[in-house]
């Protein structure tokens, strides 16, 4: 049995640590769990993306059409990766935009993300989350990721639930840190009612 | 990274690829490492540089791959286990060395570690760094994943140290950059001073002497394909009864187990650890035991071509699938699709194909951008007004490795090639020969100083005309912001001057410029362009991710906004400047405070003339 999340985003939003909380939910539950990353060329503003295989996967990308639970922490982004989701799989979407900059430069518009969903894949089942909102009533706007994440794990598609990634994130953050991603995670999960 | 140090076998830690490399280099109990950064190695030496101290590793950042070869080398025929890694392309800077300590043998276990980049990442081609192995006669070890990256490179100190031979130790991207449960194994008790025995000729390889070194080494080469068969790095895996025998290795191993699995292909599967020499016994009697033949590997046809001579050679009558006949490709990683399609095509096993979904919709590009507050920004921004201030006809710009490679996007357009470290400066010395163009060439400064100086000193001496831009943001930023010779750490490295350097070359016009002083940058710049000669220009600035990382600590991060009073919506900022932190919302052009560092360059009226770029107040 393998389970299979994407996460992805824009270089500085979080991805990486994301999903090594996600992979350390997994780990800390006994279960193998097997992480691609992409580094370099996107510090900052660039697409980034990961891939996490909780089961007995070997290989570390997801093959195509095998993402169970796609997290996107930015709309655009959301897009760029839906088409990797299986059938009857899920999108939890972060609902704040970042622009990227080759839109100003060819005075285009950002697209209508929720419109392109529907058109291309209709009756897809997807969540837009207003992270950054509720990031920041969890005390810290840098905690947007784990609202998101606080949602996908409430939707009991993963192997792990938040106990694991409080333990996750225990082992991660100290302080105020620590604090505002358990309120995130916390609040994040309340969004979704299986 | 200091879990990385802890003694208790057994105990298991989820780490990256290169980061389980790291733990290798602390079981193998190595006195000395070394490297040059580089992607998809980078995170190795990240680790290292944090638990140096505390295992007594010697471990340095070096100037160059060359370099850092060749401090390893010293140190294993010192009699200490060393350990030297880069990215597949640090090899080629390396090879000089390299091809010529085969011959001459190690003392000390020394493993050289190319991370190889296949589908190009981040690197400028995808060369197959086996051959590199091939091409030396030296052994070649393939890890899978992050535990095979820590037990095989430990397996690789002892081939080196048996046979006195240095081995090359190759990681793909995603074997270096994938994340799993690793366990460890006990710690191997680090020496700290070795013993130079001076012999006689064994590492001065004048003609005489290699004569006999290459003999030598072909005989060690014999006797490990001969006895290196299963154990560690080798093995056989029988899935029901098989139709079929897989030879594979690396990544390509992990992706056929899955679709073997997946789709209970009747297979067996010799999975290769030590792919140079062919294991030969071993795969004689996989030979014997599987007519038909499937390779699949990344890359080059290296195993498989290793094979089809030997069942030519033998007189076998095994049939071989592989790439040489068209069922995989010979570029790009691989992936679940590409593996199922090709061992489809052999085995008709009607593995479901992929179903493909297309967008209707094209979605707007994320290329890599430099980051909001890097000097590089405005320094290209600069230099692109000072040509046209001076009326510079069609300049060509010769850009380097770095962050700074994109100067090549819109809308800076400052790259019109860019192909190996300091070619920004070979390049320039060239077109100073063959053009009369007017030549500007970007360089970093880790990159001036990894190879930036030769040529430098070639255009002194031989009269080349060029304005070279050094791009100093005091660090190796694009591989994670490792440190290098024009930084000092206080009682550890001392501080290399560029503009010492350039001025003892003999270049006269050299001079130094804040770049967040965007008139006195585009002054200094004019000045430049009316130089005869070679003239360098150190645009020295903080990396804006180390920048950012400092004042964050601090609370002083105060991000701009755009005064819509004021805004005439001219678009400079956004086009020709450029920062990702500016957006378009409802026709008004505004700043996003989150992606904002404050740095203020956008304010300055080159940037925006009519000042309408503030310090954001708080609510507005």
């Amino acid at each position: 049995m393998i389970v299979n999340l994407k996460i992805c985003g824009v270089g500085g939003q979080g991805v990486i640590t994301t999903g090594i909380i996600a992979s350390e939910a997994g780990i800390s539950r006994g279960l193998n769990v097997v992480m691609s990353e992409i580094h370099g060329l996107a510090q900052r503003g660039g697409a980034v993306s990961v891939d996490i295989r909780f089961g007995d996967a070997l290989g570390s990308m997801i093959p195509e059409n095998r993402c169970d639970i796609l997290v996107a922490l930015e709309p655009v982004e959301a897009l760029r990766n839906v088409s990797r989701i299986k059938e009857g799989g899920l999108a939890l979407i972060g609902a704040e935009r970042i622009p990227p900059i080759s839109l100003g430069i060819s005075g285009k518009e950002y697209p209508d993300v929720e419109s392109v969903l529907k058109e291309n894949y209709p009756g897809m089942r997807y969540l837009m989350v207003n992270s950054d909102e509720i990031a920041k009533q969890a005390g810290n706007p840098r905690t947007s990721n784990t609202v998101i994440l606080g949602a996908a794990i409430a939707t009991g598609v993963l192997p792990v639930d938040l106990q694991d990634v409080m333990r996750a994130l225990d082992s991660r953050f100290t302080g105020e840190m620590l604090e505002s991603n358990k309120k995130a995670l916390g609040l994040g999960a309340k969004l979704v009612t299986v | 990274m200091k879990e990385l140090l802890q003694d208790s076998p057994g105990s298991k830690l989820f780490l990256l690829g290169n980061e389980a490399v790291a733990r290798g280099v602390v079981e193998a109990g190595v006195s000395v490492a070394a490297t040059y950064p580089g992607t998809p190695s980078s995170e190795v030496g990240d680790a290292l540089y944090q638990i140096a101290r505390e295992s007594g590793i010697n471990f340095e950042f070096s100037v160059n791959e060359k370099v850092a070869l060749e401090i390893a080398f010293a140190a294993s025929i010192s009699g200490l286990r060393s350990f030297v890694f880069m990215k597949h392309v640090g090899l080629n800077v390396a090879s000089d060395p390299f091809m010529s300590i085969a011959y001459t043998g190690v003392k000390g276990g020394m493993v050289i570690m190319s991370a190889d980049d296949p589908s190009m990442f981040s690197s400028q081609n995808e060369q197959d760094n086996r051959n590199f192995a091939q091409f030396a006669h030296i052994p070649l070890i393939e890890p899978s994943n992050p535990q095979e990256a820590k037990d095989f490179l430990v397996e690789a100190f002892e081939l080196s140290e048996n046979e006195g031979v240095p081995v090359l130790f190759r990681t793909t991207t995603r074997v270096s950059h994938q994340r799993t449960n690793v366990e460890l194994s006990p710690i191997r008790k680090t020496k700290t001073v070795g013993q130079f025995e001076h012999n006689s000729g064994k590492y001065v390889s004048l003609p005489v002497n290699a004569r006999g070194l290459r003999k030598k080494l072909e005989d060690k080469m014999f006797r490990i394909a001969v006895s290196y068969g299963k154990g560690v790095l080798n093995r056989v895996e029988n899935n029901g009864t098989p139709e079929y025998g897989i030879i594979t290795s690396g990544e390509a191993y992990n992706i056929v187990s899955d679709v073997v699995q997946r789709n209970g292909l009747k297979v067996s599967i010799l999975k290769l650890g030590l792919t140079n020499p062919l294991p030969r016994t071993m795969v004689e009697e996989f030979l014997d035991v599987n007519e038909k033949i499937i390779v699949v590997e990344e890359l080059d046809p290296f195993l498989e071509a290793k094979v089809r001579s030997l069942v030519q050679s033998t007189e076998r009558k095994n049939k071989v699938y592989g790439k040489l006949d068209d069922h995989f490709p010979s570029m790009y990683e691989f992936n679940y699709e590409v593996v199922s399609e090709g061992l489809d095509s052999i085995m008709h096993t009607n593995i479901p194909t992929k179903v493909s979904f297309e967008l209707t919709k094209e979605l707007p590009p994320r290329p890599p951008v430099l980051c909001p507050g890097c000097p590089h920004r405005a320094t290209y921004y600069a230099m692109k007004r000072a040509v046209k201030m001076m009326k510079v006809k069609d300049p060509i710009y010769a850009s380097d490795i770095g962050c700074y490679s994109l100067g090549f996007y819109e809308p800076f357009n400052e790259g019109d090639t860019m192909i190996s470290m300091g070619s920004s400066e070979g390049i320039a010395n060239g077109l100073s020969k063959a053009v009369d163009n007017q030549i500007i060439s970007f360089i970093g400064d880790s990159t001036f100083f990894h190879s930036g100086i030769p040529p430098l000193i070639n255009a002194v001496h031989n009269g080349a005309k060029y304005l070279l831009i050094v791009m100093d943001n005091g660090t190796t930023a694009m591989t994670g912001q490792q440190p290098n010779p024009g930084v000092s750490t206080p009682g550890v490295n001392g501080q290399v001057s560029i503009e010492s350097v350039a001025k003892s070359i003999g270049v006269n016009f050299v001079r130094t410029v804040d770049p967040y002083d965007l008139g006195t940058t585009l002054r200094t710049m004019t000045d430049a362009l009316k130089q005869d000669g070679v003239s360098v220009i150190v645009a020295r600035r903080e990396c804006a991710i180390l920048r950012d990382a400092r004042l964050r600590a601090q609370g002083e991060i105060h991000p701009y906004a755009v005064n819509q009073d004021k805004c005439s919506k001219c678009m400079n900022c956004v086009e020709n400047f450029a920062c990702p932190a500016f957006f378009i919302s409802d026709g008004k052009i505004d700043i996003n405070p989150t992606l904002c560092d404050g740095c203020g360059v956008c304010a300055e009226p080159y940037v925006c003339p009519f000042r309408a770029i503030e310090v954001r107040q708080n609510g507005s």
